[in-house]
């Protein structure tokens, strides 16, 4: 399990998600508390109304002291256990009360009230009923003297609506969470859009299908994309001056080494010392081109963005085969997909088809044949002649730098060497093995991704 | 045959131009892109030697603009850019031959004769007249299979209308090519090589057209 960085997405989806939770869940618990204080509320202003009724119909009596004169109007103050009751409290106890109380009395918890405050309490009623009750202590003269009033109502219709609102609260929070999360699901993709549309872009550099991070991006990544663009093009420019004073050094020796080897063959050298100025003007040579192509592969390596569009590449290198191997009928086929395009620089395409090509031209009858596919993923190339072919040892040995085969073929005996570093700088191959048309067939295979990551 | 050398190293140019007269080939010397450019578009050259890294004006576009005015002599790019892609560049832009420096001067000489031979429109490395054989790569001619001995004159004179052979060629164009454009041209010295070349191959080896010039038919 790697420690990764969890991606943008998930932050800001996780972000989005505990905030509207959070907000919701608060958003709750405060709906349900205002609702609850609000039907409390009216069903205490209820049970006030039904005290003031109670004592309004409450009249002082000889012989109780106090009597209730005339029902009170809401019904259920005479049906049993109704859950609505009212009573009447002397200093000594209960002396009047509600039908609906039937054989119970309230309990009510001793309590001192200034006249005409109200006071509430929670008891427990009949069958164990949650009531809410208010009483009023109200001074009479005469023989009812001081007397608490109390109405109380069954509180479990309170409990049962805010139940009910807390129900209906929750089924429309969450609704409307969803909806929240799937606006910020699509806010965050919406968002992030411009970040997948550049790594895209970046993937078309590398696969070297672009030079450069084409597109308008928001003008909070514009500058990255500007600084990267920067990039790569200053990638290329380091690359392509690396190259070219590599180069400029190389060729700038090679001039004074041709006069070198023009004067070993005056007349005006001893036959001896021409023979050391040839042989070390060749060594100078190979070293020359050997670090000059050492100077390409490495280059190659951190090239972003190349790209050789293999059929007009292979098209120029046929006509300069044909020219170079003029005295020599030799019919080269190419077949190249359409539109194939390899990762690699063109200088270093040319380098190594050229090679490959040259020495097919070398070694060849009068055959030579070239196809360059797509195979999954890789560009590859093979190029085939019917010349004499090579044993196993002689395959292994042609990759050996400064070794020919034949000394009175032409060439450097860098050839193979040269596309075989190329190839590996760009993370490819070179296999030879025999050809159908009976020489050699050399495979170059260049992977379209590059070595460094891959888009996964 | 008549060579034009366009090489801005001095002494490379020299031993160049020493190598190829010693072969028997005529020279003219530039040694900037334009100058070599101006020469190759007003003289008649055989063939032609070009630098790519010149003063003023850069060897592939000294052959763009040849190419470009219909100068087709055969040109070969000699040049210490050796790379492939430079390679196939110069080809490509109208040269016919590419030799990169560090060379050795038979290299140069043979691949100048096969570019000339070529250019002739003579696929083989040998051109026959009858008995008369010359071989380009060599630049020996023999009659019989025996090396007849010339001298330089004779030899340009002769190579020139082997290459050109069944071909009328004015006293004009064969001098225009055996000589230097510094020489000063006295076509009636024509008239003494064909002479001795006469009494050395033959007399009916080349037939005078009167009043317009020489031909070798071919048999």
């Amino acid at each position: 399990m790697s420690r990764r960085a969890a991606s943008l997405h998930t932050r800001l989806l996780l972000g989005s998600l505990a905030w509207i939770v959070m907000a919701l869940v608060a958003t709750g618990i405060i709906l349900t508390g205002l609702f609850r204080e609000t039907v409390e509320h009216q069903f205490d202003s209820r049970l006030a109304e039904h005290l003031d009724q109670l004592l309004a119909v409450a009249r002082t009596d000889v012989k109780d002291g106090i009597a209730v004169t005339q029902p009170l109007s809401d019904p259920r103050f005479r049906r049993p256990f109704s859950g609505l009751y009212w009573q009447i409290d002397g200093p000594d106890g209960p002396r009047l009360r509600s039908r609906s109380l039937w054989d119970s009395t309230l309990a009510l918890p001793p309590d001192a009230t200034s006249d005409g405050e109200l006071h509430w309490h929670r008891i427990v009623g009949p069958e164990g009923q949650d009531l809410i009750a208010v009483e009023r202590t109200v001074q009479y003269d005469g023989p009812a003297g001081s007397v608490r009033a109390i109405v109380a109502g069954d509180a479990h219709g309170i409990d049962e609506a805010t139940g009910h609102f807390t129900r209906i609260l929750s089924i429309a929070l969450f609704t409307f969470a969803l909806g929240l999360a799937a606006a910020a699901a699509m806010q965050v993709r919406g968002g992030l859009a411009p970040l997948r549309k550049l790594r895209a872009a970046l993937g078309a550099i590398r696969r070297g299908q672009a030079s450069r991070l084409e597109g308008r991006y928001p003008k909070e990544i514009q500058p990255l994309i500007d600084d990267l663009n920067a990039l790569v093009e200053h990638n290329s420019a380091v690359v392509a001056r690396a190259r070219s004073q590599a180069g400029d050094l190389a060729h700038s020796l090679k001039t004074p080494l041709s006069i070198l080897i023009n004067a070993s063959q005056s007349g005006a050298a001893s036959d001896n010392a021409a023979a050391i100025i040839r042989q070390q003007a060749a060594l100078m040579r190979r070293q020359i081109d050997y670090h000059l192509t050492r100077a390409r592969a490495a280059g190659a390596m951190d090239v972003l963005g190349a790209n050789c569009p293999v059929e007009m590449r292979l098209d120029a290198l046929r006509k300069a085969m044909s020219l170079l191997h003029a005295d020599k009928k030799i019919d080269m086929t190419l077949a190249v997909e359409t539109d194939l395009i390899a990762p690699v620089e063109a200088q270093d395409f040319d380098e190594m088809l050229g090679n490959l090509l040259d020495n097919a031209c070398k070694w060849a009858v009068g055959r030579i044949s070239v196809t360059a596919r797509n195979e999954q993923g890789d560009v590859v190339i093979s190029v085939e002649d019917d010349g004499p072919g090579l044993s196993a040892s002689e395959r292994e040995a042609v990759f050996e730098r400064g070794r020919r085969l034949d000394e009175a073929t032409p060439g450097s005996g860098l050839g193979l060497a040269i596309v075989r570093d190329l190839a590996m700088a760009y993370g490819g191959t070179i296999r030879l093995d025999e050809s159908p048309l009976g020489g050699v067939r050399c495979r170059l295979s260049l992977p379209m991704t590059t070595r460094t990551g891959t888009a996964s | 045959m008549r060579v034009l050398l366009v090489e801005d190293e001095a002494t490379l140019a020299e031993q160049i131009a020493a190598g190829l007269e010693a072969a028997g080939f005529v020279i003219d010397r530039s040694r900037d892109g334009e100058e070599g450019h101006f020469l190759g578009d007003t003289e008649s050259y055989d063939a032609v030697i070009l630098d790519l890294g010149l003063p003023y004006l850069d060897g592939i576009t000294v052959l763009r603009r040849w190419r470009g005015a219909g100068r087709t002599m055969p040109v070969l790019i000699l040049t210490a850019r050796d790379s492939w892609h430079e390679k196939v560049e110069g080809l490509n832009a109208g040269a016919d031959d590419y030799l990169a420096k560090p060379f050795v001067m038979e290299e140069l000489l043979a691949r100048m004769r096969a570019l000339i031979r070529r250019a002739g429109g003579h696929a083989a490395a040998e051109i026959a007249c009858g008995p008369v054989v010359l071989d380009t790569r060599s630049g020996r001619v023999t009659k019989d299979g025996i090396v007849v001995p010339l001298t330089a004159q004779e030899y340009r004179v002769l190579s020139y209308l082997m290459h050109h052979l069944g071909s009328m060629v004015s006293r004009a164009e064969l001098t225009e090519h055996i000589y230097d454009q510094d020489f000063d041209r006295d076509s009636n010295t024509i008239e003494v090589f064909i002479g001795r070349l006469r009494r050395k191959f033959g007399h009916d080896l080349i037939t005078t057209v009167r009043g317009r010039g020489y031909r070798l038919e071919a048999p």
